[in-house]
Protein backbone atom coordinates (compact mmCIF):
# COMPACT_ATOMS: atom_id res chain seq x y z
CA UNK A 1 0.00 0.00 0.00
CA UNK A 2 1.20 3.52 -0.79
CA UNK A 3 0.84 5.96 2.07
CA UNK A 4 1.65 9.67 2.22
CA UNK A 5 2.14 11.46 5.52
CA UNK A 6 1.79 15.25 5.59
CA UNK A 7 3.37 16.77 8.67
CA UNK A 8 5.45 19.81 9.54
CA UNK A 9 6.67 17.93 12.60
CA UNK A 10 9.30 15.37 11.62
CA UNK A 11 9.06 13.60 14.97
CA UNK A 12 5.32 12.96 14.70
CA UNK A 13 5.86 11.77 11.12
CA UNK A 14 8.46 9.23 12.41
CA UNK A 15 5.82 7.88 14.76
CA UNK A 16 3.19 7.24 12.10
CA UNK A 17 5.76 6.11 9.55
CA UNK A 18 6.98 3.39 11.92
CA UNK A 19 3.42 2.08 12.31
CA UNK A 20 2.86 2.17 8.56
CA UNK A 21 6.09 0.29 7.85
CA UNK A 22 4.99 -2.42 10.29
CA UNK A 23 2.17 -3.09 7.81
CA UNK A 24 4.72 -3.29 4.96
CA UNK A 25 3.41 -0.10 3.34
CA UNK A 26 5.57 2.23 1.29
CA UNK A 27 5.66 5.62 2.95
CA UNK A 28 6.40 9.13 1.70
CA UNK A 29 6.69 12.13 3.97
CA UNK A 30 5.71 15.64 2.82
CA UNK A 31 6.63 18.78 4.63
CA UNK A 32 4.68 21.30 2.55
CA UNK A 33 1.41 21.54 0.69
CA UNK A 34 3.12 21.83 -2.73
CA UNK A 35 5.26 18.79 -2.04
CA UNK A 36 2.13 16.87 -1.02
CA UNK A 37 0.34 17.70 -4.30
CA UNK A 38 3.45 16.79 -6.29
CA UNK A 39 3.74 13.46 -4.50
CA UNK A 40 0.04 12.73 -4.99
CA UNK A 41 0.51 13.12 -8.75
CA UNK A 42 3.58 10.92 -8.78
CA UNK A 43 2.74 8.27 -6.21
CA UNK A 44 -1.10 7.96 -6.49
CA UNK A 45 -1.42 7.07 -2.80
CA UNK A 46 -3.90 4.63 -1.29
CA UNK A 47 -4.09 6.58 1.97
CA UNK A 48 -3.15 10.10 3.10
CA UNK A 49 -2.51 10.82 6.76
CA UNK A 50 -2.32 14.44 7.87
CA UNK A 51 -0.78 15.23 11.24
CA UNK A 52 -1.78 18.85 11.53
CA UNK A 53 -4.98 20.90 11.61
CA UNK A 54 -3.37 24.05 10.23
CA UNK A 55 -4.27 23.36 6.54
CA UNK A 56 -7.94 23.25 7.58
CA UNK A 57 -7.79 26.28 9.83
CA UNK A 58 -6.34 28.40 7.03
CA UNK A 59 -9.66 28.14 5.20
CA UNK A 60 -8.38 26.59 1.98
CA UNK A 61 -10.45 23.90 0.18
CA UNK A 62 -7.79 21.45 1.24
CA UNK A 63 -9.67 18.20 0.84
CA UNK A 64 -11.20 19.10 -2.55
CA UNK A 65 -7.79 20.07 -3.93
CA UNK A 66 -6.24 16.89 -2.63
CA UNK A 67 -8.93 14.64 -4.10
CA UNK A 68 -8.70 16.44 -7.46
CA UNK A 69 -4.96 15.77 -7.62
CA UNK A 70 -5.18 12.13 -6.56
CA UNK A 71 -7.76 11.43 -9.29
CA UNK A 72 -9.88 9.28 -7.03
CA UNK A 73 -11.45 9.01 -3.65
CA UNK A 74 -8.39 8.41 -1.52
CA UNK A 75 -9.21 8.19 2.22
CA UNK A 76 -7.85 11.08 4.27
CA UNK A 77 -7.14 10.52 7.94
CA UNK A 78 -6.27 13.39 10.21
CA UNK A 79 -4.55 12.97 13.55
CA UNK A 80 -4.26 16.00 15.81
CA UNK A 81 -4.19 17.24 19.36
CA UNK A 82 -7.51 19.16 19.18
CA UNK A 83 -10.18 17.54 21.36
CA UNK A 84 -13.10 19.93 21.04
CA UNK A 85 -16.34 18.71 19.49
CA UNK A 86 -16.49 21.79 17.25
CA UNK A 87 -13.10 21.01 15.71
CA UNK A 88 -14.02 17.38 15.09
CA UNK A 89 -17.36 18.21 13.47
CA UNK A 90 -15.75 20.90 11.27
CA UNK A 91 -13.12 18.47 10.06
CA UNK A 92 -15.64 15.78 9.22
CA UNK A 93 -17.82 18.35 7.44
CA UNK A 94 -14.86 19.43 5.33
CA UNK A 95 -14.54 15.93 3.92
CA UNK A 96 -12.05 14.17 6.16
CA UNK A 97 -12.80 10.46 6.49
CA UNK A 98 -11.42 9.86 9.98
CA UNK A 99 -10.22 12.13 12.76
CA UNK A 100 -8.18 10.68 15.58
CA UNK A 101 -6.59 12.48 18.49
CA UNK A 102 -3.19 12.26 20.06
CA UNK A 103 -2.33 10.47 22.26
CA UNK A 104 -3.43 7.59 20.13
CA UNK A 105 -3.47 3.86 20.71
CA UNK A 106 -0.73 2.19 18.67
CA UNK A 107 -2.95 -0.82 18.05
CA UNK A 108 -5.87 1.32 16.93
CA UNK A 109 -3.89 3.34 14.40
CA UNK A 110 -2.12 0.24 13.15
CA UNK A 111 -5.52 -1.44 12.84
CA UNK A 112 -6.85 1.45 10.70
CA UNK A 113 -3.85 1.31 8.37
CA UNK A 114 -4.06 -2.44 8.15
CA UNK A 115 -7.81 -2.31 7.45
CA UNK A 116 -7.19 0.01 4.52
CA UNK A 117 -4.41 -2.22 3.22
CA UNK A 118 -6.62 -5.31 3.45
CA UNK A 119 -9.46 -3.51 1.64
CA UNK A 120 -7.07 -3.08 -1.28
CA UNK A 121 -6.28 -6.79 -1.24
CA UNK A 122 -2.78 -6.30 0.21
CA UNK A 123 -1.64 -9.17 2.41
CA UNK A 124 -0.39 -7.69 5.73
CA UNK B 1 60.89 37.31 39.07
CA UNK B 2 58.53 36.78 36.14
CA UNK B 3 57.90 39.72 33.91
CA UNK B 4 54.21 40.67 33.36
CA UNK B 5 54.67 40.00 29.64
CA UNK B 6 55.59 36.36 30.30
CA UNK B 7 52.54 35.92 32.54
CA UNK B 8 50.25 37.36 29.86
CA UNK B 9 51.74 35.07 27.20
CA UNK B 10 51.30 32.09 29.49
CA UNK B 11 47.62 32.95 30.13
CA UNK B 12 46.91 33.48 26.43
CA UNK B 13 48.63 30.16 25.64
CA UNK B 14 46.43 28.33 28.20
CA UNK B 15 43.28 29.96 26.81
CA UNK B 16 44.21 28.92 23.27
CA UNK B 17 44.83 25.32 24.36
CA UNK B 18 41.47 25.27 26.18
CA UNK B 19 39.69 26.71 23.14
CA UNK B 20 41.23 24.17 20.75
CA UNK B 21 40.36 21.28 23.10
CA UNK B 22 36.75 22.50 23.49
CA UNK B 23 36.22 22.84 19.74
CA UNK B 24 37.71 19.38 19.12
CA UNK B 25 35.45 17.85 21.76
CA UNK B 26 32.42 19.63 20.36
CA UNK B 27 33.15 18.46 16.81
CA UNK B 28 33.55 14.89 17.98
CA UNK B 29 30.15 15.03 19.71
CA UNK B 30 28.36 16.66 16.84
CA UNK B 31 26.39 14.19 14.78
CA UNK B 32 25.45 15.10 11.23
CA UNK B 33 21.77 15.98 10.90
CA UNK B 34 21.07 13.25 8.35
CA UNK B 35 22.59 10.57 10.57
CA UNK B 36 20.54 11.84 13.51
CA UNK B 37 17.30 11.68 11.53
CA UNK B 38 18.02 8.15 10.27
CA UNK B 39 18.95 6.89 13.73
CA UNK B 40 15.86 8.48 15.26
CA UNK B 41 13.70 6.81 12.64
CA UNK B 42 15.38 3.46 13.30
CA UNK B 43 14.92 3.70 17.05
CA UNK B 44 11.26 4.79 16.78
CA UNK B 45 10.54 1.94 14.36
CA UNK B 46 12.23 -0.60 16.62
CA UNK B 47 10.33 0.62 19.71
CA UNK B 48 6.96 0.68 17.95
CA UNK B 49 7.46 -2.79 16.42
CA UNK B 50 8.31 -4.17 19.85
CA UNK B 51 5.31 -2.50 21.52
CA UNK B 52 2.92 -3.70 18.81
CA UNK B 53 4.15 -7.27 19.25
CA UNK B 54 4.15 -6.86 23.04
CA UNK B 55 7.77 -7.91 23.46
CA UNK B 56 10.72 -6.26 25.24
CA UNK B 57 12.52 -3.47 23.47
CA UNK B 58 16.06 -4.79 22.96
CA UNK B 59 17.94 -1.78 21.62
CA UNK B 60 21.53 -1.30 22.82
CA UNK B 61 23.40 1.82 21.69
CA UNK B 62 26.88 3.20 22.25
CA UNK B 63 27.90 6.76 22.91
CA UNK B 64 26.16 9.59 24.75
CA UNK B 65 24.75 11.18 21.56
CA UNK B 66 23.02 7.94 20.58
CA UNK B 67 21.76 7.33 24.11
CA UNK B 68 20.26 10.82 24.10
CA UNK B 69 18.65 10.09 20.73
CA UNK B 70 17.22 6.84 22.08
CA UNK B 71 15.81 8.76 25.03
CA UNK B 72 14.16 11.22 22.64
CA UNK B 73 12.72 8.34 20.62
CA UNK B 74 11.23 6.77 23.76
CA UNK B 75 9.74 10.11 24.82
CA UNK B 76 8.28 10.62 21.34
CA UNK B 77 6.53 7.24 21.32
CA UNK B 78 5.31 7.46 24.92
CA UNK B 79 4.02 11.05 24.63
CA UNK B 80 2.10 10.40 21.39
CA UNK B 81 0.45 7.13 22.45
CA UNK B 82 -1.75 5.92 25.28
CA UNK B 83 -1.78 2.76 27.35
CA UNK B 84 1.87 2.10 26.49
CA UNK B 85 3.29 -0.71 28.60
CA UNK B 86 6.37 0.96 30.07
CA UNK B 87 7.62 -2.33 31.53
CA UNK B 88 8.62 -3.37 27.99
CA UNK B 89 11.07 -0.46 27.97
CA UNK B 90 12.71 -1.40 31.27
CA UNK B 91 15.35 -3.65 29.71
CA UNK B 92 16.55 -1.11 27.19
CA UNK B 93 16.58 1.66 29.84
CA UNK B 94 18.80 -0.46 32.12
CA UNK B 95 21.10 -1.77 29.39
CA UNK B 96 21.71 1.73 28.03
CA UNK B 97 21.84 3.35 31.50
CA UNK B 98 19.30 5.93 30.36
CA UNK B 99 18.16 6.50 33.96
CA UNK B 100 21.72 7.46 34.96
CA UNK B 101 22.04 9.74 31.95
CA UNK B 102 18.76 11.53 32.54
CA UNK B 103 19.26 12.02 36.29
CA UNK B 104 22.77 13.36 35.76
CA UNK B 105 21.60 15.81 33.11
CA UNK B 106 18.73 16.97 35.36
CA UNK B 107 21.23 17.68 38.14
CA UNK B 108 23.71 19.53 35.93
CA UNK B 109 21.32 21.61 33.80
CA UNK B 110 19.12 24.59 34.60
CA UNK B 111 15.93 26.21 33.45
CA UNK B 112 14.28 25.01 30.27
CA UNK B 113 16.95 22.34 29.68
CA UNK B 114 16.33 20.86 33.13
CA UNK B 115 12.56 20.93 32.41
CA UNK B 116 13.15 19.07 29.13
CA UNK B 117 15.19 16.34 30.87
CA UNK B 118 12.51 16.05 33.57
CA UNK B 119 9.85 15.47 30.90
CA UNK B 120 12.01 12.78 29.32
CA UNK B 121 12.47 11.19 32.75
CA UNK B 122 8.66 10.98 33.03
CA UNK B 123 8.58 8.74 29.95
CA UNK B 124 10.94 6.16 31.49
CA UNK B 125 10.15 3.35 33.96
CA UNK B 126 12.39 4.67 36.78
CA UNK B 127 13.18 2.79 40.01
CA UNK B 128 11.73 4.16 43.27
CA UNK B 129 14.97 5.69 44.54
CA UNK B 130 15.36 7.72 41.36
CA UNK B 131 11.80 8.98 41.56
CA UNK B 132 12.46 10.10 45.12
CA UNK B 133 15.39 12.23 43.93
CA UNK B 134 13.05 14.14 41.57
CA UNK B 135 10.82 15.37 44.37
CA UNK B 136 12.94 18.38 45.20
CA UNK B 137 12.48 19.77 41.68
CA UNK B 138 8.70 19.89 42.25
CA UNK B 139 9.39 22.73 44.72
CA UNK B 140 11.67 24.68 42.39
CA UNK B 141 11.27 28.43 42.04
CA UNK B 142 11.28 28.00 38.26
CA UNK B 143 7.68 27.39 37.12
CA UNK B 144 8.60 25.36 34.05
CA UNK B 145 10.94 23.11 36.05
CA UNK B 146 8.42 22.48 38.81
CA UNK B 147 5.63 21.69 36.31
CA UNK B 148 7.87 19.23 34.47
CA UNK B 149 8.95 17.67 37.77
CA UNK B 150 5.30 17.33 38.82
CA UNK B 151 4.47 15.56 35.55
CA UNK B 152 7.47 13.24 35.98
CA UNK B 153 6.40 12.36 39.53
CA UNK B 154 2.80 11.74 38.47
CA UNK B 155 3.96 9.48 35.60
CA UNK B 156 6.24 7.51 37.92
CA UNK B 157 3.79 7.18 40.84
CA UNK B 158 0.23 7.45 39.44
CA UNK B 159 -1.28 5.74 42.50
CA UNK B 160 -0.08 8.64 44.67
CA UNK B 161 -1.26 11.36 42.27
CA UNK B 162 -3.83 12.84 44.68
CA UNK B 163 -1.30 12.99 47.49
CA UNK B 164 1.35 14.60 45.27
CA UNK B 165 -1.03 17.28 43.96
CA UNK B 166 -2.73 17.77 47.31
CA UNK B 167 0.55 18.66 49.05
CA UNK B 168 1.70 21.25 46.51
CA UNK B 169 2.41 24.61 48.11
CA UNK B 170 1.33 26.63 45.06
CA UNK B 171 -1.80 26.91 42.91
CA UNK B 172 -1.71 25.05 39.64
CA UNK B 173 -2.14 27.29 36.64
CA UNK B 174 -4.65 26.38 33.88
CA UNK B 175 -1.64 25.38 31.76
CA UNK B 176 -0.38 22.99 34.48
CA UNK B 177 -3.82 21.44 34.86
CA UNK B 178 -4.08 20.98 31.11
CA UNK B 179 -0.79 19.10 31.11
CA UNK B 180 -1.94 16.84 33.95
CA UNK B 181 -5.13 16.10 31.98
CA UNK B 182 -2.88 15.19 29.02
CA UNK B 183 -1.36 12.50 31.28
CA UNK B 184 -4.85 11.19 31.89
CA UNK B 185 -5.43 10.99 28.17
CA UNK B 186 -2.27 8.88 27.91
CA UNK B 187 -3.77 6.44 30.39
CA UNK B 188 -1.10 7.25 33.00
CA UNK B 189 -3.57 8.53 35.61
CA UNK B 190 -7.06 7.22 36.38
CA UNK B 191 -10.09 9.29 35.34
CA UNK B 192 -11.53 9.36 38.86
CA UNK B 193 -13.20 12.76 39.04
CA UNK B 194 -15.47 12.20 42.04
CA UNK B 195 -12.85 12.10 44.86
CA UNK B 196 -11.24 15.16 43.27
CA UNK B 197 -14.49 17.16 43.23
CA UNK B 198 -15.30 16.15 46.81
CA UNK B 199 -11.84 17.11 48.07
CA UNK B 200 -11.32 20.34 50.04
CA UNK B 201 -8.04 21.03 48.28
CA UNK B 202 -8.42 23.71 45.57
CA UNK B 203 -5.84 22.17 43.22
CA UNK B 204 -7.55 18.79 43.35
CA UNK B 205 -10.97 20.32 42.80
CA UNK B 206 -9.76 22.31 39.83
CA UNK B 207 -8.23 19.17 38.38
CA UNK B 208 -11.56 17.41 38.88
CA UNK B 209 -13.34 20.24 37.03
CA UNK B 210 -10.84 20.03 34.18
CA UNK B 211 -11.42 16.27 33.90
CA UNK B 212 -15.19 16.77 33.78
CA UNK B 213 -14.80 19.45 31.08
CA UNK B 214 -12.28 17.50 29.08
CA UNK B 215 -14.23 14.25 29.02
CA UNK B 216 -17.71 15.79 28.95
CA UNK B 217 -18.84 13.90 32.07
CA UNK B 218 -22.55 14.86 32.30
CA UNK B 219 -23.23 12.78 35.38
CA UNK B 220 -21.03 15.09 37.45
CA UNK B 221 -23.66 17.84 37.23
CA UNK B 222 -24.90 17.37 40.80
CA UNK B 223 -21.37 17.72 42.22
CA UNK B 224 -20.74 20.80 40.09
CA UNK B 225 -23.91 22.50 41.24
CA UNK B 226 -22.95 21.84 44.87
CA UNK B 227 -19.53 23.41 44.31
CA UNK B 228 -21.01 26.41 42.50
CA UNK B 229 -23.42 27.00 45.39
CA UNK B 230 -21.20 26.27 48.39
CA UNK B 231 -17.57 27.02 47.42
CA UNK B 232 -15.99 30.08 49.01
CA UNK B 233 -13.15 30.53 46.54
CA UNK B 234 -14.48 32.92 43.83
CA UNK B 235 -12.07 31.50 41.23
CA UNK B 236 -13.39 28.01 41.90
CA UNK B 237 -16.99 29.21 41.60
CA UNK B 238 -16.28 30.85 38.25
CA UNK B 239 -14.50 27.77 36.95
CA UNK B 240 -17.41 25.57 38.06
CA UNK B 241 -19.89 27.81 36.26
CA UNK B 242 -17.85 27.57 33.08
CA UNK B 243 -17.67 23.79 33.48
CA UNK B 244 -21.45 23.57 33.89
CA UNK B 245 -21.81 25.70 30.76
CA UNK B 246 -19.46 23.53 28.74
CA UNK B 247 -21.68 20.55 29.58
CA UNK B 248 -24.78 22.48 28.53
CA UNK B 249 -26.34 22.15 31.99
CA UNK B 250 -29.22 24.42 32.99
CA UNK B 251 -28.18 27.35 35.19
CA UNK B 252 -31.65 28.50 36.18
CA UNK B 253 -31.57 27.17 39.74
CA UNK B 254 -32.15 30.04 42.23
CA UNK B 255 -28.96 29.46 44.23
CA UNK B 256 -26.86 29.41 41.06
CA UNK B 257 -28.52 32.59 39.80
CA UNK B 258 -27.63 34.27 43.09
CA UNK B 259 -24.04 33.15 42.66
CA UNK B 260 -23.90 34.61 39.19
CA UNK B 261 -25.21 37.90 40.60
CA UNK B 262 -22.19 38.07 42.93
CA UNK B 263 -19.76 38.14 39.96
CA UNK B 264 -18.25 41.46 38.91
CA UNK B 265 -19.74 43.18 35.81
CA UNK B 266 -16.73 42.21 33.72
CA UNK B 267 -16.99 38.57 34.80
CA UNK B 268 -20.73 38.57 34.11
CA UNK B 269 -20.12 39.92 30.63
CA UNK B 270 -17.50 37.24 29.93
CA UNK B 271 -19.81 34.49 31.20
CA UNK B 272 -22.70 35.83 29.14
CA UNK B 273 -20.61 35.75 25.96
CA UNK B 274 -19.32 32.28 26.79
CA UNK B 275 -22.86 30.96 27.30
CA UNK B 276 -23.83 32.49 23.96
CA UNK B 277 -20.99 30.66 22.19
CA UNK B 278 -21.85 27.41 23.98
CA UNK B 279 -25.31 27.49 22.44
CA UNK B 280 -27.57 28.73 25.26
CA UNK B 281 -30.70 30.39 23.93
CA UNK B 282 -31.64 34.02 24.50
CA UNK B 283 -34.57 33.03 26.69
CA UNK B 284 -32.25 31.00 28.95
CA UNK B 285 -29.83 33.93 29.20
CA UNK B 286 -32.60 36.42 29.96
CA UNK B 287 -33.19 34.61 33.28
CA UNK B 288 -29.57 35.26 34.27
CA UNK B 289 -28.58 38.60 32.74
CA UNK B 290 -30.08 42.03 32.16
CA UNK B 291 -31.01 43.35 28.70
CA UNK B 292 -28.00 45.65 28.74
CA UNK B 293 -25.67 42.74 29.41
CA UNK B 294 -27.37 40.74 26.67
CA UNK B 295 -27.03 43.49 24.11
CA UNK B 296 -23.47 42.42 23.22
CA UNK B 297 -24.27 38.70 23.17
CA UNK B 298 -27.53 38.88 21.23
CA UNK B 299 -25.86 39.53 17.83
CA UNK B 300 -23.48 36.64 18.51
CA UNK B 301 -26.35 34.25 19.21
CA UNK B 302 -28.31 35.51 16.20
CA UNK B 303 -25.37 34.95 13.87
CA UNK B 304 -24.70 31.53 15.33
CA UNK B 305 -28.30 30.49 14.91
CA UNK B 306 -28.43 31.93 11.44
CA UNK B 307 -25.55 29.59 10.53
CA UNK B 308 -27.47 26.61 11.86
CA UNK B 309 -30.53 27.50 9.79
CA UNK B 310 -28.50 28.01 6.62
CA UNK B 311 -26.78 24.64 6.98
Amino acid sequence: MRLIIFSADRAAAHFVEALARHSHSRVWWCLSWHHLIEQCHTVMPDLVIILSLSPFIEGLPFVEDLRRHTLGRVPIYVIGWQQSERAVVSLLESGVDQYMTFPISLHRLYGKIRQRAESLGVNV
Amino acid sequence: MFSPMLVYIYIVFLLCITLVATVARWRRRLMPERERVLLMQRYVTHIINALLEHRDVTLVVEGRARRKLLLRAIYLVVSHSYATDLSLLRGTVERNRLDTLVLRRIRLSRGVRRAKWLLWAGALPLPRRDVHSLRRYAHSGDKIVRTSALLALLSARPSRAMQIIGTLHYSLSPFDIRRVVALLRRGVLPVAYEPLLLSHNTNLRRLGLAIVRSFGIDIAERHLQNIAISARNPMLVRETLYTLSSLGCPLGRAKIRRRIETLSPRERGELCRYLGVEGYSLSALRTLFSEQELSRTEPLISSYKRNLVCT
